[in-house]
């Protein structure tokens, strides 16, 4: 496992607030599980990837611009895009950092978050991070450090539905983080209501690729009942 | 931890170096391309010019003006902190380079 020192997460953080979006982005990925190792009891994250993602689901706000890419420069990360198609990426010495962003009426695969005048990909899958319902501000006492993430079953429930579009290894990385965190969910009742809400918003196509992936996984027949 | 799991651990560190090392490289050419300030008299007015390691020449930039003159020693101070951060990727590459062989 490569650790990455939170320093620099600490530092954009800052940023989001200083340019007034923290209340537009979601740290997605497993950077979110530091965070849930204060609300979930003896929770211990497994952070491996070296690419941090953030969810911007209104790329229309706010409605000024802000000196995004300029301020990012300042604290080391610089801007890189790709041409086709156009996607913003930051990167410095130890990080990338990807923004993505839900599916847009003309289906394009990025998106341009117009204030921080970057691209970002779009995914479907990640939609449900755009319901404030799914997501929460936490703070992390550890590393003194607070932002929106997916709520414990969001984060889950979304690595058990694009785990077929995932590589063999990182199937495995994240069948291990789903692993870890049944157990806090189903101890929770609120936490299992929870899981039916969000499996209940899923399209029919969504409910059929996620109880595959259920079943790949190999879940307890608990886990199934939720999803009925 | 299996061995192949490592090592993908390994590839993914050293593709992203790698990809680190190529954004800084392009941004020391193409953006942060003036290493110093220079300062010239003609006449008894003073003129500020900038060295272009791109150009490879002093560079006019015009009458002397305090706010000018700190805010390309500001960007001086940007491109010291990319090298820095060129260096420390580069010195990384070939490491990782060797714990991928080793496995």
């Amino acid at each position: 496992m490569i650790n990455k020192s939170p320093n620099y997460l600490h530092q954009l953080i800052d940023l989001f607030k200083e340019m007034g979006i923290d209340d537009q982005v979601v740290l997605i990925g497993s950077w979110c599980e530091l965070f849930y190792e204060s609300i979930l009891d003896a929770f211990e994250a497994n952070i491996r990837t070296t690419d941090i993602d953030i969810y911007y689901h209104n790329f229309n706000q706010p409605q000024k611009e802000v000196p995004f890419i300029t301020a990012m420069e300042e604290i080391g990360f610089y801007i890189t895009e790709s041409v086709f198609p156009t996607k913003s990426k930051f990167i410095n010495e130890e990080l990338e950092i990807e923004f993505l962003t839900r599916l847009s009426r003309n289906h394009s695969t990025t998106e341009k978050i117009k204030p921080l005048n970057i691209y970002a990909e779009c995914l479907t899958e990640c939609e449900m991070f755009g319901n404030e319902r799914n997501v929460i501000k936490c703070k992390s006492v550890k590393y003194d450090l607070e932002i929106r993430v997916p709520t414990p079953v969001a984060y889950c429930m979304h690595k058990i539905l694009i785990n077929d579009s995932r590589k063999m290894e990182k199937q495995i990385k994240d069948k291990q983080a789903i692993l870890r965190l049944i157990p806090y969910i189903m101890d929770s009742d609120v936490y299992c209501q929870d899981w039916k809400r969000i499996f209940n918003s899923f399209s029919k196509k969504e409910k059929k690729r996620f109880l595959n992936n259920l079943e790949k996984i190999e879940l307890s027949k608990s886990v199934f009942e939720l999803c009925k | 931890m299996s061995l192949n799991y490592l090592k993908d651990v390994l590839l993914e560190e050293l593709d992203r170096k790698i990809r680190a090392k190529e954004v800084f490289e392009n941004k020391l050419n193409n953006d942060y391309i003036y290493t110093q300030v220079k300062i010239k008299t003609v006449s008894g007015r003073k003129y500020i010019y900038v060295y272009s390691v791109k150009e490879k020449r002093d560079k006019y930039i015009g009458p002397y003006n305090c706010e000018i003159e700190s805010s390309y020693k500001e960007l001086i101070k940007k491109r010291d902190k990319l090298l820095n951060q060129l260096q420390s990727v580069s010195e990384d590459i070939p490491k990782l380079e060797k714990m991928v062989n080793i496995i």
